[in-house]
């Protein structure tokens, strides 16, 4: 169980820290990339409770300790996110790739949507504050679509590296 | 409709454990985790920020000698009108000198500039920052102005050991004192949320009545002492527009920001050389008792 959350969470920090790059390039067109999606889906689908939820919490409080947001509120919108991938996954097998990519952006809404609420403030009233966010977001969904496949490919081959086979665990699934 | 098994509902029972713990568990174990992983994560940064500098330094060795000679050329000319401006402000400074010991006026705060490289912009719809690569290492103060050619960036709100993050003037938590050029009654500044479409932004309030800008003579909006973390007359930005305010005694308005501020790459930390002023009040310890004169 810790091979698989340190090899997750590894792979998670490297794609917070190239987020993290890319948004600081993009800063000049107002535009930032949100992509909790990408952090919260993987470990969800293919993980046990436990593991999966060690995993999608490290990576909110990792999240958390780089903004200023009130510290623990990205970790429990991940956790939470998780926790509603963890119900639908029932309904889902692990070769159809394609309904793991649609999970993934509707885990990324989800995420967005409930931080928007929750760090807006008086900002929820206001449409430059919507407007920007749905910008953002359509960007960030675009951008999605080749990233999501990419990094579940590395997610998955890191663990084959690291000797983790997630189809020989019976509770994973 | 799946059935609601209790294996389904571990995550959300994992989930409500981890909020009741959250709850109870002590703020300064919060501020531990926070401030560990905030220092985990800061090298990561650093390297990236000294891997752009590298990517630029070899970018100018590519360029052609002649090149650089005229670039030289050009800067040599530039130091030469620098030096000429500093001695004419040294005089400036020790005209006023003595007009205020004539005078008898408190003395004025005086500052260090430590100047930063940013290591990173994190600007969204929610906050707006900058990190830049000086922290505790540079005795860098929580609550220091931070400044640029262009005039106010923001105000230093983290300091950790190698790194400080700075709220960017455009944020919607940036709130200080400010006042027009010319004009030393004071006014509010709030930095605003701004959309992809419209430069960064702020508001001003409590303008008084009889200030109007016309569509070619904007006003301009400039620090205030009265805060006490900024020099005055550091310009925050331009006013096209005033309208009456929800009291109608006092005006408000958006004030257009330097683009700049998107683009940074370096900045000036204010370092006070003194944190208390005339009155014996510890600027960036509120708190504490003024000294006896």
């Amino acid at each position: 169980m810790a091979r698989q959350v340190l090899i997750l969470l590894a792979t998670h920090v490297l794609l917070i820290w190239i987020l993290q790059m890319v948004n600081h390039a993009l800063s000049p067109w107002k535009l930032h990339l949100l992509l909790p999606g990408l952090l919260i889906t993987f470990a969800a689908l293919n993980l046990r409770a436990w593991p999966a939820l060690l995993t999608v919490g490290l990576t909110g409080l990792w999240v958390d300790a780089a903004g200023p947001a009130p510290f623990g509120v990205f970790t429990v919108i991940y956790l939470l996110v998780a926790g509603i991938l963890f119900r639908l996954r029932i309904q889902w097998h692990r070769e159809q790739r394609r309904e793991a990519y649609s999970l993934c952006h509707l885990a990324n809404f989800l995420a967005v949507c409930a931080a928007a609420l929750l760090l807006g403030g008086p900002g929820v009233l206001q449409g430059t504050y919507w407007l920007r966010l749905a910008i953002d977001l359509a960007l960030s969904h675009l951008i999605l679509f080749p990233l999501a496949p990419w990094f579940f490919k590395l997610q998955l081959r890191s663990l084959e590296i690291a000797g983790v086979d997630l189809s020989r665990d019976p509770d994973s699934h | 409709m799946a059935k609601f098994s209790p294996a389904q509902a571990k995550p959300f029972i994992l989930l409500g454990v981890f909020l009741g713990l959250w709850f109870v568990l002590p703020v300064f174990l919060k501020n531990f985790a926070r401030d560990t992983l905030y220092e985990f994560q800061a090298p990561l940064w650093t390297a990236s920020s000294v891997v752009r500098d590298l990517q630029t330094t070899l970018h100018l060795r590519t360029r052609p000698r002649s090149e650089l000679v005229e670039a030289l050329r050009d800067l040599s000319r530039e130091n030469a009108l620098h030096r000429l401006e500093r001695g004419h402000r040294e005089l400036d400074a020790e005209y006023m000198r003595r007009l205020e010991h004539l005078l008898n006026l408190p003395s004025r705060p005086e500052y260090q500039y430590e100047i930063a490289r940013v290591v990173r912009r994190d600007l969204n719809a929610w906050w707006q920052r900058l990190t830049i690569r000086k922290g505790r290492d540079y005795d860098i103060p929580v609550g220091a102005a931070v400044v640029f050619a262009g005039g106010v960036v923001g105000r230093v709100v983290e300091v950790h050991a190698f790194t400080s993050e700075v709220e960017l003037v455009s944020s919607p938590l940036f709130r200080m004192a400010a006042q027009f050029e010319g004009d030393l009654r004071p006014v509010t500044y709030n930095g605003a949320r701004h959309t992809q479409f419209s430069i960064p932004q702020g508001r001003v309030s409590d303008v008084p009545p009889d200030l109007q800008p016309s569509p070619g003579r904007p006003l301009t909006l400039v620090s205030s002492e009265l805060g006490g973390v900024f020099p005055a007359g550091l310009t925050i930005g331009t006013i096209h527009e005033l309208a009456p305010g929800r009291d109608g005694l006092f005006q408000t308005g958006p004030v257009r920001l330097d683009e700049r501020l998107l683009t940074l790459r370096e900045v000036s930390i204010l370092i006070p050389l003194t944190h208390t002023d005339a009155a014996g009040l510890d600027w960036f310890n509120p708190e504490a008792v003024p000294a006896e004169p």
